[in-house]
């Protein structure tokens, strides 16, 4: 009964001590499931391995999977494999974990000490629902009347729009719906409220006010990664999120033009 | 240049600046950095305007303000000690062809399929040109964008 307690102990100690690769494995893990480019969690986990003496690591990332392999203290620490889901983008994480990195780098922290602070900086909350509201509601009033025909009016209804398009979007979050579905039918929403308004009596250019209030729907991350991932030569990633990209940008495309067609059908004038 | 447009340029600027920064809360940025990912949406908007305004077509214009809006988030970028990310999603965003892609599936459903195809092309071309324009100004030397401000002028 003893020597089980101690050899119980023994373990718990042995999983208490976190091995450089672990910790390096960890960050990356941060980085991906937030949005991070392929090079930069690649950077990142090569940097902090090597900063605390791990040899032969070895790192392969992909838009869903990291393996990485090294060998500590003559032991190997080897092959995880991960699988995360594309996920969204959290620009507070991949921040904080970067500002990690240049710190270990420079010495600052032991390992464990950089595994709590790295497992803190995941838990970085996202933004407030009100918040988040308030930035639909004031980004699609922006863009409407600076990409539309800078009319005040346009804006404000991009404004309602913007506000319903990111109630559609948390009741959509919550519920797992295909992210398809989600883009038809979020465009198709924001068509809707649009020509509704414009029926309503308002004099608005639906052109302006529909494009204002489809930018939070837009693709811009997906390019953005995708370009950045192709220029480091991730052909897979950059591909897979260029892939991600046309398709979103096709899926909003159908979604306002079907309900444009189906307004035209029943006899109203679009524009 | 008309004085209308000259005064239409710093407003434009401004809401645009709004806009992006709002835009870039979405993604749970450092709220400490909000204001300059802000100012590098308005600042790639600004000269994509005044691009335009001089009768560039639009993938060209991407292109020349997607250079500069990387250049200035690099710079930014260095001097604040972020990713660039931050500073460079805000940027991109008022270039997407959003335009692009309304229109597209507005003509595409309309039936007017030549006009449909045009508006496709435009939108791949604009992407094309913000990828060009990321890429040469990304692969430039760091030295170009990391300069110190001299303390004696």
């Amino acid at each position: 009964m003893l020597k089980l307690q101690i050899i119980q102990e023994y373990i718990l100690m042995a999983c208490d001590k976190i091995s450089a690769t672990e910790l390096s494995f960890l960050m990356g893990e941060i980085l991906l499931e937030n949005g991070a480019e392929i090079s930069r969690i690649q950077d990142t986990m090569e940097r902090v391995a090597n900063f605390y003496g791990v040899e032969n690591f070895n790192v392969f990332v992909l838009t869903n999977a990291i393996m990485a392999t090294g060998i500590e203290n003559g032991e190997e620490h080897s092959a995880k494999l991960k699988f995360t889901r594309t996920t969204s983008l959290h620009l507070g994480r991949v921040s904080a974990i970067n500002q990690l990195s240049r710190e270990i780098c420079e010495g600052k922290y032991s390992i464990s000490e950089a595994y709590e602070i790295a497992k803190k900086s995941r838990e970085i909350p996202t933004c407030k629902k009100w918040l988040s509201l308030l930035a639909a509601a004031i980004s699609c009033a922006g863009y409407c009347y600076v990409f539309g025909r800078q009319n005040v009016l346009d804006g404000v209804a991009a404004l309602v729009c913007g506000t319903i398009l990111q109630l559609y979007l948390f009741y959509t979050s919550e519920n797992r719906i295909s992210k398809f579905i989600v883009n038809i039918t979020a465009s198709a929403l924001v068509t809707l409220v649009t020509i509704l308004l414009k029926c309503v009596g308002f004099p608005l250019d639906m052109a302006s006010v529909v494009i204002g209030s489809i930018y939070p729907l837009l693709p811009g991350v997906a390019l953005t990664t995708s370009i950045r991932d192709f220029l480091n030569s991730d052909y897979l990633s950059g591909t897979i999120r260029f892939v991600d990209a046309t398709l979103i940008g096709g899926c909003i495309a159908i979604g306002v033009g079907v309900t444009f067609k189906i307004y035209s059908l029943l006899g109203g004038v679009v524009i | 240049m008309t004085v209308e447009f000259v005064l239409d340029v710093p407003v434009q600027f401004i809401i645009c600046s709004v806009a992006s920064a709002a835009f870039t809360i979405f993604f749970n940025p450092p709220y400490k950095h909000l204001i300059s990912a802000g100012l590098t949406g308005g600042f790639a908007w600004a000269i994509y305007m005044v691009l335009a305004y001089y009768g560039m077509d639009a993938g060209f214009a991407s292109f020349f303000s997607t250079v500069a809006l990387t250049a200035l988030s690099r710079m930014f970028a260095y001097h604040r000690k972020a990713p660039i990310t931050i500073f460079l999603i805000p940027g991109i965003i008022p270039l997407v062809p959003g335009i692009a892609i309304y229109k597209t599936g507005y003509y595409m459903f309309m039936s007017e399929s030549s006009k449909a195809i045009s508006y496709a092309a435009s939108t791949f071309s604009i992407a094309i040109a913000i990828a060009l324009g990321m890429a040469l100004t990304l692969s430039l030397p760091q030295v170009l964008f990391s300069f110190k401000r001299k303390k004696n002028l």
